[in-house]
């Protein structure tokens, strides 16, 4: 049902009151004003027959019926009155308006029969005779104490009503000005009430629409000021509030958005509620697109699918591993609790998600390392040891075997020695490099080149296999040249021991672009498969383990030259066709990038560091 | 009708968990391959299981809503594309077993890295699956479009590893177990991403009522 409004309910009542007061009140008026008329009418008519009733006596008494009608009809027409003459018997004497032989007897006439008892009388009635309303005033005529006739006026009550309704007529159209009036005053006046609401409900509707700097106007009647004034303290509250409520917001999300952990949350119905930047990331959801969607389809993973579901079926918190399959593998580590109303009802789960991918990872390189560390190690020994038995046990006896025997020993202890010269110089190179204390000064690289060449010379003479320097004389780089000459050594090594005898290994230096140094060792070997070459440089990795172990390599070579270039700032390359040879390119920066420093040269470094002890 | 629109909902939300599961081993079995995880490999094969429970309870349900009495037109689409993607996702589910298995087979020890053709058409395959399945999650005809059109490179980098095979087995014979390795791996990996197709095809068919099938040529070209 449609409301009715406030200004129609007013302005009708309002209306309405007025009118009905109106209308009992002209009713009221024309009701008493017709008594008094009617009431001076009927006084009035006793009025006129007493003071007639002497004039009349004495006529009467003289006899002469003539006389008396004559003087009646002059009285009655000055007096514009009815005058009747009745005999104590009922017989009319006189009577001006009629002739009294054709009427009938009037002794029992309302108004004659209290008259000829004695006592005045009026009555108010259709009279026969004239065939009109009419009014009759009656009182005795006395002879001593005798009533011997009545004398009766009446008056046409025509006039009387004619007036009445004229005066009601007036109070009709009086009224209805009033009327008018009062409705025109009292729309006024609804509207004077209404208007101050209307600004109100305005300025609740503004609050409504969250316009909360709004303040009502303050109108002059004391009920609405109040609620004006309650309106206006409702919304600053509410402002503060929602400030409030804003900023614990915005501190909340500035906390989730800032955590490194992934955080996510889902409805009971497993909707995505929200989820932090980190879980967004960790994920792959775009928070806009995905919000409100189930999590089937917002989260590919049936790991994080069956936590989230357990987690809501269990009810309570929980913590779980998952793992995200993407290009790589994701390890989290998940903790899921029920979300809770202020009821304590559950209306979701939230997830928070740790990645500890990184920490696993570490954990496995050092674990590989462990192992391979070990086998690489072992791998000596057990030789070693075998042939070290075989000789207690008689070999030693036959002099051919033990020589024989004792010189496979020996290689074998020179491999270990070998690893373990090979592990302490990376593990020096490493910390030196992380602490940057390896003193970087500015050397000629043509001489490093020249003494890695001499320092290779007798293997690459052995195999038949000619070493080739191509350096401009005054090319100078930021150097450790005792660190960089071994790098070069290894991979003039390297590059002997993958060639067939008589082909040639040419080392190269020169400037590049932007002032950097570029040192390569190119050789015409065997060449590497694509395949290996992005863990090329990882330690004990090995491209064909038998065949590298008899050429006595340690696995770590190339290792160290990567970290060597790593504590240069440099860099590292190599490109191979099988077959066709290798090239191991490295990369120095700039002179203009470095200037010689006074931290404590390596040779220094190595004897001091405790840990070597 | 309530009933009916939540148990496809039902049913869909079943689809997606399966799509999750498939998907998730597809990308395992790569990952396995790659590094040679026997490990990892026989978790594939475990984790198979599941896709086909799931696959039968999948498609007991799409039965179930087949006989129920009222659908509109949309509903039994999706009831029947449902059916089809099912059995599509079971077989990825296979294939990727497949591969699984094939790293059963491989030498542990053998540091070796597979060739890049391979590895490219391991990484399209894997984006192909995931785009179709991104496609049916939000019913993106234009990405399923697009997933249709890529399975034609698939398809051409399978007949390269093919040649490549042949050229590496005649220098290397020694190599020949390893190589018919990577050709096998190669073949499932070309037929993910065919099945894939078929998921695109199908989240079209879904949105549109269209049966894009057949018109790009045969889904299966005969093996090189």
């Amino acid at each position: 049902m449609r409301k009715k409004k406030l200004f129609w309910q007013l302005y009708v009542s309002n209306f309405l009151v007025i009118l009905l007061a109106l209308f009992a009140f002209s009713l009221l008026t024309s009701f008493s004003f017709k008594n008094i008329l009617l009431d001076q009418v009927s006084e009035d008519l006793i009025a006129r027959a007493a003071i007639m009733r002497n004039d009349v006596l004495r006529v009467w008494r003289q006899g002469d019926i003539a006389s008396l009608r004559r003087h009646c009809s002059v009285l009655g027409r000055e007096s514009q009155t009815r005058i009747t003459l009745i005999r104590a018997d009922g017989l009319v004497l006189v009577d001006t308006w009629h002739d009294p032989g054709t009427m009938d007897n009037h002794r029992n006439r309302p108004e004659v029969r209290p008259a000829l008892e004695g006592r005045r009388a009026t009555f108010t009635r259709y009279s026969n005779t004239i065939e009109m309303n009419t009014m009759y005033a009656a009182i005795p005529l006395r002879e001593g104490e005798r009533v011997t006739g009545v004398l009766r006026t009446a008056v046409l009550l025509e006039t009387v009503e004619d007036s009445i309704a004229g005066l009601q007529l007036q109070i009709v159209l009086g009224g209805f000005v009033i009327a008018l009036f009062a409705g025109v005053m009292s729309y006024l006046i609804s509207r004077r009430i209404r208007r101050p609401i209307d600004a109100l409900k305005q300025g609740a509707r503004r609050f409504a629409d969250g316009d909360l700097d709004f303040r009502m106007p303050v109108p002059n009647s004391e009920e609405l000021s109040d609620l004006a004034v309650v309106m206006n303290t409702m919304a600053a509250q509410l402002q503060q509030r929602l400030l409030q409520i804003t900023q614990q917001h915005s501190e909340q999300d500035a906390v989730l958005s800032s955590m490194l952990e992934g955080v996510i949350a889902f409805d009971m119905d497993e909707r995505l509620i929200n989820v932090n930047r980190s879980g967004a990331r960790l994920l792959r959801i775009d928070l806009e697109k995905a919000r409100g969607k189930t999590i089937q389809e917002v989260v590919r993973n049936i790991g994080l699918q069956r936590f989230v579901e357990d987690t809501l079926a269990s009810g309570e918190a929980r913590e779980g591993y998952i793992t995200l399959v993407d290009d790589v593998e994701r390890f989290l580590q998940v903790h899921g609790s029920i979300l809770r109303d202020a009821q304590r009802e559950p209306i979701g789960v939230v997830v928070v998600m740790n990645d500890y991918t990184a920490l696993r990872n570490l954990e496995n390189v050092r674990r590989e390392f462990v192992a391979n560390v070990s086998h690489e190690l072992k791998t000596p020994i057990t030789s070693i040891k075998g042939f070290v038995e075989t000789l207690l046990d008689g070999a030693i006896n036959d002099r051919e075997d033990a020589v024989r025997f004792l010189g496979i020993v020996s290689r074998q202890a020179d491999r270990l020695n070998a690893i373990i010269e090979d592990l302490l110089s990376l593990s020096r190179i490493e910390q030196g490099s992380e602490q940057e204390q390896i003193e970087l000064t500015t050397g000629s690289v043509f001489d490093v080149l020249q003494s890695a060449m001499q320092a290779c010379q007798v293997e690459a003479e052995a195999k038949g296999i000619g070493l080739r320097i191509d350096c401009a004389m005054e090319l100078r780089a930021v150097m450790n040249a005792p660190l960089l000459e071994q790098a070069v050594v290894n991979l003039i090594n390297n590059a002997i021991k993958y060639s067939d005898t008589g082909l040639s290994v040419r080392i190269s230096g020169e400037a590049i672009d932007g002032g950097q140094v570029g040192i390569a060792v190119r050789d015409e070997g065997y060449g590497i498969e694509p395949e290996h070459l992005p863990r090329l440089f990882e330690r004990f990795y090995r491209i064909d383990k038998a065949r590298s172990r008899t050429m006595g390599g340690t696995g770590l070579g190339l290792a160290i030259v990567k970290h060597i270039v790593q504590a240069h700032h440099g860099s590292i390359d190599v490109q191979s066709v099988p077959g066709k040879g290798s090239t191991f390119s490295i990369v120095l920066p700039g002179i203009a990038g470095h200037t010689a420093t006074d931290v404590p040269s390596w040779d220094a470094v190595a004897g001091t560091d405790p840990r070597e002890e | 009708m309530d009933t009916v629109v939540r148990n496809t909902e039902h049913l869909r939300r079943k689809l997606l968990r399966l799509c999750a599961m498939v998907e998730e081993n597809a990308r395992r079995a790569v990952l396995a391959f790659r590094s040679r995880d026997r490990y990892a490999a026989v978790e594939i094969i475990k984790a198979d299981e599941d896709v086909n429970l799931m696959e039968i309870a999948i498609e007991e349900n799409c039965i179930s809503l087949l006989n129920a009495a009222s659908r509109d037109v949309e509903d039994t689409r999706l009831i029947v594309a449902a059916l089809r993607i099912n059995s599509d996702l079971e077989r990825i589910g296979d294939l990727a077993t497949n591969i699984a298995r094939r790293v059963l087979h491989m030498g542990q020890s053998e540091q070796v890295l597979i060739p890049q053709e391979l590895s490219t058409l391991a990484n399209r395959t894997l984006e192909m699956l995931s785009n179709a399945l991104d496609a049916f999650v939000d019913l993106d005809t234009e990405m399923a479009q697009r997933v249709c059109e890529r399975d034609q490179e698939v398809d051409r980098l399978n007949r390269q590893m093919y040649d490549l095979v042949q050229e590496r087995i005649l220098a290397d014979p020694a190599q020949t177990e390893k190589l018919i390795s990577y050709l096998s791996v190669s073949r499932y990996l070309e037929r993910i991403a065919d099945y894939a197709t078929n998921i695109a095809e199908n989240v079209v068919f879904i949105s549109e009522g269209n049966i894009i099938r057949h018109r790009n040529g045969d889904v299966f070209p005969p093996a090189p």
